[in-house]
């Protein structure tokens, strides 16, 4: 017995043995290693992946949640998680999960960015030659300036690092505003000479030096009336915007519709857009902005829910002052930009008769045959006898409420495979060219040459008149005023990612939304201008919030 | 320990009591907190670290709700440092861990003659646990299904749960509400057996014969249970918002040899 278990004793042992060296044999083949990176596909693929955190911010809903609320032109709908970033409530706080997803994923890019170009620099990748080298170093450069630019109009003070950091750390300092846009300029400086200045039909997406210049105008803009001022910076921004507008093809589409035609995507107006697809394997969570911004439709009488007129998750909602004094009722018969840009008739593809659950109060029943008008939004008000007299459900602005209200069609996305899929395949628009005749126009305000900001401001009006309205949406040097001007950006980029950014740069703000968004107006106030930085950076920094400070107020 | 055992009657109790203690002693920077990672020198691994729910905002604290930005019928959390406001640095605590006090167990039978009869009680006493099932079925945005607790109402001016909101997904400070007591007093089993006769048996030309109802975990006692709507605390970590039901089982049995 003795002997017995003492011999399997002994076989159990060398099997122990045997099995260890095949175990130290194993190759894992499912994880890449940082050597990857070396190789030229891993090196372009690590610089894709920049180009995919791009995706962190333009296309979820942080980026709208971070432009469009709180502002003066929309508020809250009646669903949606992040109301408080619209109402500037309390629990708009350290802990918001999307802006702490937001700042790590940026950060992410950055990092990745900063060891692609240490590697470039030091002749790390095989076979990269020197033009392409060149050409990726400035591409990961206009990267990296974008999430800092980004990153400092969100949170102000923020840490910088240029250089790779590839162990552990919790040494970050916040680097001031000035610092900030420093970097952020050098990049993009060092970066314009080596970018084309077009990109083939394969590379499209990637950095060109219009993209750069136009981001370069932006940068000086926001700059000028940032803590960080410098006196040339609207000469630099008239400077850089006008070099967007004459040195390259960019050109304004004939009629504002085009611009937004999802079958238009690549159009002779964008210069620099983040990309997505309808290829479900590299589009990720997809570009999700058209569930956001559209209205209840699909529960009312002949209506459901279809691809064509999305998925409505009401989050956004056009203000008054949107609706009727930007786009001011008394020039939309001459101005398109408002009946191109929100939607007003849905016809009915659910027939029948319905006798409840009507929100147009003149009428107690309707009957709807496939395809007739089943809904109609006027836009200006109308009488009740004006309304009983259609045999279709009229939304007229005194009936609007938080789930029943015009609908930005922007970002209608038709060309999804099913109703309830998210994931859409619109490019987002980071910067267009009507955008740089703006940025140019501000910057020229500023600079007191109000004739050539009316000649930039024209550009746009004459694009966005209805046929032969030409002349008469033409302004003159008199009224190239910033007030005029900041209405002006918005019906040309109502929805765009831009509203909040263009109020804090503009300093109006807190006025702005105290005086126009109902829900924002009690909530905000003047420490509102950052964003509450993520508890979870100031914990995982050396000496916490001692040498990582919250930003004032939150 | 044998209680009695007098004739035909024998009752045998068995009991069992475990006490683990853990904390961290130092970490790879000294003895030094490391909050990002939730790692606090003096306290087990498992701490959970966050502001202290101590109530809700009541009518008559309106101003005081309002100097710390806080609306009647919100989650009132501690302000420990008493400095007139919430904030990440001074005001979250330990709010618990994992590792329970104590667990213990008692096992009790008794035979009569041919019966036997015998019950567990198993309880777990004093961890914390963190309960991602509320967080995920307690929004109290009215938008979607809820749990049936005691919320917070002008006429009901509870200290348990906030008011329901229907302009937020979840409430403010709702991570306080997923802190849950681990405690619970189980009845783990009982059993009920007689074993028939061997005159019996040998009629019927079997070796032996036992029939026997059982019953296993039939009571579960808990607050988060009773009061908070859960389903069983009785977990390591975090309960998803995927639990399995407990389940309770009832069997009649019969046990024959040949």
């Amino acid at each position: 017995m003795k002997a017995k278990f003492k011999l399997f004793l002994y076989l159990t042992l060398l099997w122990g043995v045997a099995g260890c060296s095949q175990i130290l044999d194993e190759v894992p083949v499912s994880q890449v290693g940082s050597q990857y990176y070396n190789s030229l596909a891993g090196f372009e693929g690590g610089v894709n992946a920049v180009y995919t955190s791009m995706r962190s911010y333009y296309g979820a809903e942080v980026s709208t949640n971070l432009s469009v609320f709180g502002t003066d032109t929309y508020t809250n709908g009646s669903d949606g998680s992040y109301k408080y970033m619209n109402q500037y409530t309390a629990s708009f706080g350290s802990n918001v999960s999307i802006l702490t997803n937001l700042w790590n994923s940026l950060y992410s890019g950055i990092n990745t960015a900063n060891i692609l170009i240490d590697l470039a620099n030091t002749d790390g990748v095989t076979g990269l030659s020197e033009a392409a080298k060149n050409q990726r170093i400035a591409e990961l450069k206009f990267l990296r300036a974008h999430a800092y630019f980004l990153l400092t109009q969100n949170w102000g003070n923020i840490a910088i690092s240029v250089n790779g950091i590839t162990n552990p750390t919790k040494d970050f300092t916040k680097a001031t505003v000035a610092e900030v846009y420093a970097v952020i300029l050098a990049d993009l400086i060092a970066a314009l000479p080596y970018l084309p200045t077009t990109v083939g039909n394969a590379d499209y997406g990637r950095a060109t030096q219009g993209a750069c210049e136009h981001m370069l105008a932006k940068v000086y803009l926001t700059k000028a009336t940032s803590e960080a001022a410098e006196s040339t910076d609207f000469e630099n921004a008239a400077t850089y915007s006008s070099h967007v507008i004459n040195n390259y093809s960019y050109a304004l589409q004939s009629d504002y519709a085009l611009v937004h035609d999802q079958s238009n995507q690549q159009n002779s107006e964008i210069i620099w857009a983040v990309q997505y697809s309808n290829d479900v394997l590299t589009n990720g969570s997809g570009n999700m902005t058209h569930l956001f911004f559209l209205m209840e439709y699909d529960v009312q009488a002949g209506m459901i829910r279809d691809i064509a007129n999305g998925r409505p998750w009401k989050r956004y909602r056009p203000t008054d002052y949107l609706l009727n004094v930007i786009f001011n009722p008394a020039d939309r018969s001459k101005d398109s930009r408002f009946k191109k840009s929100f939607k007003d008739t849905w016809l009915s593809n659910s027939p029948g008769t319905f006798t409840s659950g009507l929100f147009d109060n003149t009428k107690t029943s309707v009957t709807f045959a496939s395809g007739d008008t089943a809904i109609y939004i006027p836009g200006i008000e109308w009488t009740v006898e004006q309304r009983a007299a259609k045999k279709f459900q009229v939304l007229v602005p005194s009936l609007y409420q938080a789930n029943l209200y015009p609908t930005l069609s922007k970002y209608l996305d038709p060309l999804r495979p099913e109703i309830g899929t998210s994931a859409g395949s619109r490019d987002v628009f980071v910067a267009r060219l009507a955008d740089t005749y703006l940025i140019l126009a501000e910057a020229n305000i500023k600079l007191g040459r109000s004739q050539q900001a009316a000649d930039a401001i024209n550009m746009i009006r004459r694009r966005a008149a209805w046929s032969g309205m030409e002349s008469e949406m033409e302004i003159t040097a008199s009224d190239a005023t910033m007030e005029f001007l900041m209405q002006e950006r918005e019906r040309e980029l109502s929805g765009e990612l831009s509203r909040w950014y263009d109020l804090k740069r503009w300093g109006v703000l807190v006025s702005q939304v105290q005086a126009y968004n109902p829900d924002g107006a009690a909530g905000i106030q003047s420490y509102h201008n950052l964003r509450p930085i993520p508890q979870t950076q100031i914990d995982r920094t050396e000496g916490t919030s001692t040498n990582f400070p919250q930003n004032p107020g939150y | 320990m044998i209680n009695i055992d007098k004739g035909d009657f024998r009752w045998s109790t068995d009991i069992q009591w475990t006490k683990n203690k853990e904390k961290i002693v130092e970490l790879a920077n000294g003895k030094v907190d490391d909050v990002g990672n939730s790692r606090f020198i003096g306290q087990p691994i498992t701490a959970i670290y966050d502001y202290q729910k101590i109530g809700i905002w009541q009518a008559d604290e309106a101003d005081e709700a309002a100097s710390y930005s806080r609306n009647v019928g919100e989650i009132k959390v501690a302000d420990l440092n008493n400095d007139g406001k919430i904030d990440a640095d001074n005001d979250r605590t330990i709010i618990g861990s994992q590792i329970p006090d104590f667990t213990a167990g008692i096992t009790n039978r008794f035979n009569y003659k041919n019966f036997d009869f015998s019950f567990f009680i198993f309880t777990r006493v004093g961890s914390t646990i963190i309960s991602s099932f509320h967080s995920d079925f307690n929004s109290l945005a009215g938008r979607y299904n809820n749990l049936d607790i005691d919320y917070w109402t002008p006429t009901n001016p509870t200290n348990e749960f906030p008011r329901p909101n229907v302009n937020q997904e979840s409430p403010l400070n709702s991570s306080t509400l997923r802190y849950f007591s681990g405690t619970f007093v189980k009845v783990r089993n009982i059993n009920l057996g007689y074993n028939v006769p061997d005159d019996l048996t040998q009629k019927m030309k079997i070796s032996s014969l036992r029939l026997y109802l059982a019953a296993q975990q039939p009571f579960n006692f808990s607050k988060y249970r009773s009061k908070y709507k859960g389903i069983d605390n009785e977990t390591f970590d975090s309960i998803g918002s995927a639990q399995s039901y407990a389940t309770r089982q009832f069997i009649i049995g019969a046990n024959v040899k040949f």
